[in-house]
């Protein structure tokens, strides 16, 4: 990971001239969080700029023969995966990959593509009352830029009174409220 | 309330008329050169002001693209028109501009209303990385592309056409700057198309788009909805014959104007203590719905209403005026639970903000790439209860 994330932060700054409309030198990653009584779901999509997509994609590309696999796009999924922080209730939670879905190369190259990951972490049914789930971010901190929001639940037994994030939104804290059952 | 509702109303009329006062508007556009001829120095009839008189429209071609407008849009003086009415002047412009077609182009520009892949087929991004379905404004005759021009004319306000063109105009001024040989940019680099066949009575849609700007407009009868569309510029400040033009000027103004007229308290609930470095709603995330953050607007006096009401006109109104005035009142009426965020430095065209409620996500995000981020800014104007007017379509 060290070699890997080095090769990312030797930028290649002197992005073409068409990339003033693109993403340049950043990794957006954009992460949207849906809370139920039994599950979270985490649906997370990664847009690498146009100065750091190269050296990005030569460490996906594993064996170098100039695509991304199923296997190798799996593979940095779960990379990725491991370096989310998440806690139910400050219980670490184990979230399962769902999910992968990868841009063409040249989208990627250009800037444009997004790498689109959801993962999920069953819990157990959670009782009424008031609860917290936090998200730590820590993927290639040094070229991020974070977004992380909760979507509006779909169980209306669940109520999301709070959202909490640092600075640079690699931290984030979700409060909410389980009713009880009518 | 509906005090609040007229005062925008007679704002923009009073805009309409005295459009030296608005920002960015007036622009002297390009867009259609051969527009200017036979029509520049003709005076346009009914209320609408001398252009003469107007010292930013001078300009020949700019007389003939408003000139344009006026012709689709022949009386301004009334207020709104009856949608019905617009409706089937929309539906008479889409078919004089079918007409102008052969049949290889009109086969190309309609899909089928149900079309689900061409509906969400739009992008802030250069047209190169898209794959836009419809016909390319490069390719079609200047008699076509001015019935495309009428067609916008016709389905948009006079600001909602003026910006549309604005912001069209900017992209040729970013192709200008690229070094590049053939850079995605341009006024050529825009598409057209239709979902159904213009109907007065059964739903269709229009599609124009392409780098920075994404128009779904669905029209069902009397209904008109805009959402969702994709509003930018890049650069969002640029020259035109002298004049300083901001296709989305009035909106960053009027978020600061009315950021600043919060209270200290409210202020601190709106602030977000984190960056917002982009949209979060963008293409791509149709029927998402985010939990909304900020100072409830329910808690705002009646300025503070009225300029947040007049900050989401600034979107709301860029359709005609009849489904507009419908739009501004359907999300004043429901404006207790509507919400509004800021992240970003107290300053014109830094911050992003949020306004969010019940009918209504307006996102506006300025963006990094290139330096200044005033001068590439990102807007998502979405409807979480009617995007692509599924209220009335069923799609």
């Amino acid at each position: 990971m060290n070699s890997w994330l080095l090769g990312c932060l030797l930028l290649v700054l002197a992005a073409p001239s068409d990339a003033l409309a693109h993403r340049l030198d950043e990794y957006l990653q954009a992460t949207r969080v849906s809370v139920a009584t039994n599950r979270i779901d985490l649906s997370i999509d990664l847009t690498p700029g146009v100065a750091i997509a190269s050296q990005l994609l030569a460490v996906i590309d594993a064996d170098q023969d100039g695509q991304v696999s199923k296997a190798e796009a799996t593979a940095y999924a779960q990379r990725f995966l491991k370096d989310l922080q998440v806690a139910l209730d400050e219980a670490s939670l184990a979230l399962s990959l769902t999910d992968i879905s990868f841009p063409a190369l040249h989208e990627v190259r250009g800037g444009l593509g997004v790498i689109r990951i959801k993962a999920s972490a069953p819990v157990r049914s959670l009782a009424p009352g008031s609860h917290t789930f936090g998200l730590t971010n820590s993927h290639l901190p040094a070229i991020s830029v974070y977004l992380v929001n909760a979507l509006v639940t779909r169980d209306p037994a669940i109520s999301i009174t709070k959202q909490t994030r640092d600075e640079l939104q690699k931290y984030y804290r979700l409060e909410f409220q389980v009713a009880a059952a009518p | 309330m509906r005090k609040t509702i007229t005062h925008i109303e007679q704002e923009s009329l009073k805009r309409k008329h005295d459009i030296s006062a608005v920002d960015g508007a007036g622009m002297a556009i390009a867009f259609f050169p051969r527009l200017q001829d036979g029509i520049a120095g003709r005076v346009p009839r009914g209320n609408t002001p001398p252009m003469q008189e107007i010292p930013l429209v001078r300009n020949r071609i700019v007389r003939s693209l408003l000139f344009l407008f006026a012709l689709t849009v022949s009386d301004f003086s009334r207020g709104a028109e009856a949608a019905a009415d617009r409706t089937r002047k929309v539906v008479g412009a889409a078919e004089t501009f079918l007409a102008t077609l052969d049949a290889a182009q009109r086969k190309k520009v309609i899909y089928d209303f149900d079309d689900a892949a061409q509906r969400i087929r739009w992008s802030n991004l250069p047209v190169d990385r898209v794959g836009h379905g419809g016909l390319r404004m490069g390719d079609l005759k200047p008699g076509q592309r001015e019935a495309v021009m009428h067609l916008l004319a016709s389905v948009l306000s006079r600001m909602g056409y003026e910006k549309v063109v604005g912001i069209v105009e900017s992209d040729e001024v970013l192709k200008n700057q690229s070094r590049s040989g053939a850079p995605p940019f341009g006024r050529d680099e825009y598409f057209i198309s239709f979902l159904g066949k213009p109907s007065a009575t059964a739903p269709w849609m229009i599609q124009f788009g392409g780098h920075h700007l994404a128009l779904n407009i669905t029209l069902a009868g009397e209904q008109g909805v805009l959402t969702p569309s994709l509003i930018a510029v890049q650069p969002a400040r640029f020259t035109l014959d002298g004049k300083t033009v901001r296709p989305m000027g009035r909106e960053t103004d009027k978020a600061l104007e009315l950021i600043k007229a919060l209270t200290e308290a409210q202020r601190k609930q709106a602030i977000l203590g984190s960056r917002m470095r982009d949209l979060v709603l963008g293409p791509g995330h149709d029927g998402e719905m985010i939990q909304p953050e900020g100072v409830k607007v329910g808690m705002f006096d009646e300025k503070q209403r009225r300029l947040l009401l007049e900050l989401v006109a600034e979107w709301s109104g860029i359709i005609h005026d009849a489904a507009a005035t419908a739009k501004l009142q359907e999300i004043e009426a429901r404006l207790a639970d509507t919400w509004f965020a800021w992240s970003g430095p107290l300053e014109a065209g830094k911050a992003y903000f949020r306004v969010q409620g019940p009918t209504v996500i307006i996102e506006y995000a300025p963006q990094s790439l290139g330096g200044d981020v005033t001068m590439h800014l990102h807007s998502m104007y979405r409807d979480p209860s009617n995007d692509y007017g599924r209220k009335f379509t069923g799609q």
